[in-house]
C-alpha cells in the first residue's frame, strides 16, 4: 500500500515536471525567436543582405535546435539554468552582430583572448571571429565543414587545431564582417597566431596590431611588458579608428568584472558541496561566455547574479543539480564543439556531473581600479593567466598543477579528459596527467575527438570511448541503456 | 546432466568461441574469419565449436552464452554481452593470475589494459583511429613480401640489423617498404624494422596506461614472435607467453563470465 502510494506521488511529480519543463522550454523558445527576429527587424535590409554574404548567419537562426539538443529531457536545477543561459547568449550574439552590421566603421576584429573591455571603453564594437567557429558546430555539427575545407584547400594543415582553421576558413570565404583593423595575439596557442596571417590577408590587408604576450608570464616584468603592449594597442586603435580611450568607462567595466569574479568564486564554492547544486554546462557555459567572449556590463552581472541565486536556492533546499547524479567528475580539456550537448548525454546516460572543468578553472583575481595602469595590469594578468593561455604554453606544471589542485578541491570520482586530436600541447601531457591521477587513485577517462570536425571522430565514437570506461573501469550500469548507442549522424536527432 | 558455457568473441577480423564445462575447463574452441555479417559469424563459430565438443550438439543447449568483441550485440543466442576489454582481462587472469598488463593487438585496434589482482580492469588505453600497429597492418606488410604472417615473422627473426621504418601510417609504410626493397636492403632487416615500428607505437600507448609487470600480449599478433621480441626490446620487460592460444583470450574471458553469471542465476533461483 505504502509503495503504491509513493509510486503515485512520483507519477504525479513526474507529470507535473513534464508540464513545467515543457512550459519553460516553450517560454525560452519564444524568447529566442523574439531576439533573433528583433535583430532582423532593427536592421532588416542589412540583415537580409548579410544572410547572403555571411551564410553562417543562417545557421545562427537555427539556435533553437541547439537549445533543444542541450536541454532535451534534462531535469533539476541544471535544466532551468542551461535554458536561461542559452537564451542570454542568443540575445547577446544577436546584439553583437546587429551592432557590427549596423555600424561597420566601429567594428574592430579581435582575436579570442584580446581583452574586449578596452575596446568597449573606447566606444568600439569588437567582433571575435572565433565565436562563430565555436558556436556553429554546436548548432549543426556539419556547419563548419565548408570553412574547414576552404582553409585546408588554402594549405592550412589538417592535423592542427580545427578552431583557428575554421576561423581562417570563414575569413577565406569573405564571411567575417569587415572591420577597420585587427587586433591579434599569441594567445592561446601558436595555431591561433598562425591563422591571423591568413585572416588579415583574406580580409584585404587592413592594419593589424599583434599583442605579444611574454612566454614566461609568471613574473612582474612580464606583466609590465604586457601593459606597455596594451598601451601600444590603445594608441594603435586611436590612430586607426575614431575610438577614444575613456578611462572612466573602463573603470566601470572593471568594477563589473570584479562583481563577476565575486559571483564566479561563489559558484565554484557551491560546486564543491557534497550535493552540488550546479555542474556541467550550467557551470561551464556561463563562465566561458562571461570571461572569454563578453564584456562585463550590468546586464551580464544581473544574469550571473540570477544564476548564483538559483544555485544558492537549490543548495539550501539540498537539491542536486540534476536527478540521478551518481558520479562527480572534473573535465580537463575543452568539451567538443561538435558535441556541445555532451553534458546532456553524460547526465542522462551515466549520471555524470562535472563539478569543475579546465576552461572554468582559472585565476580569478580582482582588478585594481585606482589608476589606468592598475586597471591595465589587472586585465593583463587576467588574460595572461587565463585558462588555455597558460595551459597551452609554458611548462607542464601549468596544466598538471591546476588539474591536481582541482582534484584535491573538488574530489571527483574520476577525471574525464577529452583528448583534442588537434592540440599537440595537451596531448603531450596526457600520460603525465594520467600517471599523477593514478597515484591519487583517481581513474582517468580519455576520449579522443576533434573540436570542430565530427568527420574525424563521430559523436557515437566519442560516446563509445566513455561507455567503455564507465563499464570496464567504473563498473557502472547506465541509467538509460537506450542512450548507449544513438544514431545522431543527421542533425536534429540525438 | 553436464552444463556447458560459451564465450563468443566477434572481432573485426576473426570470430572466436570457447566452450567451458561445469568444472570451468576448456572443452572446445573455434576460430573463423569474420564474415560481413557479425550475426552470421557468431552463428558459424558456435556451430564449429559445438562440432568439436563432446556432450553438446546444439548451440541452443548452452546454459549461458556471453558475447563480446565489436559485434557482441549481434550474437543472437547470447544471454548478455560484455565489453572485450573486461573479457580480455578475465581471460588472461584465468590463464595467468600474475599478469598485470595486457597488450592486445587485434585485427583493427590496439589496446593496453591494466589488470587488477581479481582480473578486473583498472585502466585501459586504445588506438582505434589508425590501422598502423594492428593485425591489419601486418597483413599489408606481409603482402609486400608476398608471404604469410608466419613467414613474415620468421623472416624478421633472421635480421642482422634493424632498418628504421619512419612512417607511422599503413599506407605510407607500405610505400616506404616497397622503396626499401627496391633499394635492395636485406628483406629480413626491413621486416625487423617493421616489427620495431609497431613495438614503438605500442610503447607510447602502454606508457600512457602505465606498465606494470607481468606483461603479456594477446590477440592474433601475439603469435608473431618477431613482434614479441621487438616489444621486449622496447619495453625492457620479459613478455610472458600464455599457455592457451592468446587469440582466444577474449572468448575465454567471456566464457568465464558466462560460467559465473550462471552460478549467480542459479543461486538467485
Amino acid at each position: 500500500m505504502e509503495v503504491s502510494k509513493e509510486l503515485n506521488i512520483n507519477k504525479k511529480t513526474s507529470v507535473f515536471r513534464i508540464i513545467r519543463n515543457n512550459y519553460v522550454n516553450y517560454r525560452y523558445w519564444r524568447k529566442n525567436w523574439f531576439c533573433m527576429n528583433m535583430m532582423a527587424l532593427t536592421a532588416p535590409k542589412t540583415i537580409f543582405k548579410g544572410m547572403f554574404k555571411y551564410t553562417w548567419l543562417y545557421d545562427l537562426l537555427k539556435s533553437n535546435i541547439m537549445v533543444d539538443l542541450y536541454t532535451n529531457k534534462r531535469s533539476g536545477p541544471n535544466y532551468d539554468k542551461v535554458h536561461m543561459h542559452l537564451s542570454f547568449t542568443i540575445k547577446s550574439f544577436s546584439d553583437m552582430y546587429k551592432n557590427a552590421l549596423k555600424n561597420p566603421d566601429k567594428v574592430v576584429i579581435i582575436q579570442n583572448m584580446v581583452p574586449p573591455q578596452i575596446l568597449h571603453a573606447m566606444g568600439l564594437t569588437s567582433v571575435v571571429p572565433e565565436v562563430a567557429a565555436v558556436v556553429l558546430p554546436k548548432i549543426d555539427q556539419f556547419a563548419g565543414v565548408r570553412y574547414l575545407d576552404a582553409a585546408e584547400s588554402k594549405g592550412l594543415p589538417g592535423d592542427t587545431c580545427g578552431l583557428p582553421r575554421l576561423t581562417a576558413g570563414i575569413a577565406l570565404k569573405k564571411e567575417v564582417p569587415i572591420g577597420s583593423c585587427i587586433i591579434s595575439s599569441n594567445l592561446p596557442c601558436d595555431g591561433g597566431l598562425a591563422s591571423y596571417e591568413v585572416i588579415q590577408e583574406s580580409i584585404g590587408n587592413i592594419p593589424i596590431y599583434r599583442l605579444n604576450v611574454p612566454y614566461d608570464f609568471r613574473n612582474d616584468e612580464s606583466i609590465d611588458t604586457y601593459v606597455e603592449d596594451l598601451k601600444g594597442m590603445i594608441e594603435f586603435l586611436e590612430k586607426n579608428t575614431d575610438g577614444k580611450m575613456n578611462w572612466d568607462k573602463l573603470r566601470e567595466v572593471c568594477r563589473n568584472y570584479n562583481k563577476m569574479v565575486e559571483i564566479e568564486l561563489e559558484r565554484w564554492e557551491l560546486a564543491k558541496a557534497e550535493v552540488p547544486p550546479v555542474s556541467n554546462d550550467a557551470l561551464w557555459f556561463p563562465h566561458y561566455f562571461a570571461f572569454n567572449v563578453a564584456v562585463a556590463n550590468k546586464r551580464l552581472v544581473k544574469h550571473h547574479s540570477k544564476l548564483l541565486k538559483m544555485d544558492k536556492k537549490a543548495y539550501k533546499k539540498g537539491k542536486i543539480c540534476f536527478e540521478g547524479m551518481r558520479y562527480r567528475t572534473v573535465m580537463w580539456n575543452p568539451p567538443p564543439s561538435v558535441y556541445g550537448h555532451i553534458w546532456n548525454w553524460l547526465e542522462r546516460c551515466w549520471g555524470v556531473g562535472s563539478v569543475m572543468d579546465l576552461e572554468t578553472y582559472g585565476v580569478m583575481e580582482y582588478v585594481d581600479t585606482s589608476t589606468p595602469d592598475t586597471m591595465l595590469k589587472g586585465l593583463g594578468r587576467a588574460y595572461m593567466w587565463a585558462t588555455m593561455s597558460k595551459h597551452t604554453r609554458g611548462p607542464a606544471e601549468n596544466m598538471i598543477g591546476d588539474l591536481l589542485r582541482a582534484v584535491e578541491e573538488y574530489k571527483p570520482d574520476f577525471v574525464i579528459y577529452p583528448a583534442h586530436m588537434g592540440c599537440k600541447n595537451s596531448m603531450s601531457l596526457e600520460a603525465l596527467m594520467k600517471e599523477e591521477c593514478k597515484k591519487r587513485k583517481v581513474p582517468f577517462c580519455v576520449f579522443r575527438y576533434d573540436l570542430v570536425d565530427s568527420r574525424v571522430t563521430t559523436r557515437q565514437q566519442m560516446r563509445e570511448q566513455i561507455n567503455k570506461f564507465m563499464i570496464d573501469v567504473m563498473k557502472a550500469e547506465p541509467l538509460d541503456s537506450s542512450l548507449l548507442t544513438i544514431d545522431d549522424t543527421g542533425e536534429g536527432h540525438w | 546432466m553436464k552444463k556447458f558455457f560459451c564465450g563468443c568473441d566477434v572481432g573485426s577480423t576473426y570470430t572466436k568461441c570457447v566452450i567451458l564445462d561445469d568444472e570451468e575447463k576448456i572443452v572446445s574452441n573455434a576460430t573463423i574469419r569474420s564474415k560481413m555479417d557479425p550475426c552470421e559469424s557468431a552463428r558459424l563459430v558456435l556451430l564449429e565449436a559445438v562440432k568439436n565438443a563432446d556432450g553438446i550438439d546444439d548451440p541452443k543447449d548452452f546454459a549461458y552464452i556471453v558475447g563480446t568483441g565489436y559485434g557482441r550485440t549481434q550474437v543472437e543466442l547470447a544471454n548478455e554481452n560484455i565489453s572485450e576489454i573486461s573479457c580480455h582481462a578475465m581471460g588472461v587472469h584465468t590463464v595467468n593470475p600474475n599478469i598485470r598488463t595486457i597488450i592486445d593487438i587485434g585485427g583493427q585496434d590496439v589496446k593496453g589494459i591494466n589488470v587488477g589482482e581479481d582480473g578486473s580492469v583498472i585502466d585501459f588505453g586504445m588506438n582505434d583511429k589508425c590501422a598502423a600497429g594492428t593485425g591489419r597492418f601486418f597483413e599489408i606488410m606481409a603482402s609486400c613480401f608476398e608471404m604469410t604472417l608466419q613467414e613474415f615473422s620468421d623472416l624478421s627473426l633472421q635480421a642482422k640489423k634493424v632498418v628504421p621504418i619512419t612512417s607511422q601510417c599503413s599506407v605510407f609504410a607500405e610505400t616506404e617498404v616497397i622503396s626499401l626493397l627496391a633499394q635492395k636492403k636485406p628483406a629480413a632487416d626491413i621486416a625487423a624494422g617493421i616489427q620495431m615500428s609497431v613495438a614503438k607505437r605500442c610503447f607510447v600507448m602502454i606508457k600512457r596506461v602505465g606498465l606494470e609487470e607481468e606483461v603479456t600480449v594477446t590477440g592474433g599478433c601475439a603469435r608473431n614472435e618477431g613482434l614479441i621480441l621487438a616489444l621486449e626490446k622496447c619495453l625492457k620487460v620479459k613478455i610472458v607467453r600464455l599457455d592457451v592460444d592468446p587469440q582466444l583470450m577474449g572468448a575465454l574471458g567471456a566464457a568465464v563470465f558466462a560460467y559465473r553469471k550462471n552460478l549467480v542465476k542459479c543461486s538467485q533461483k
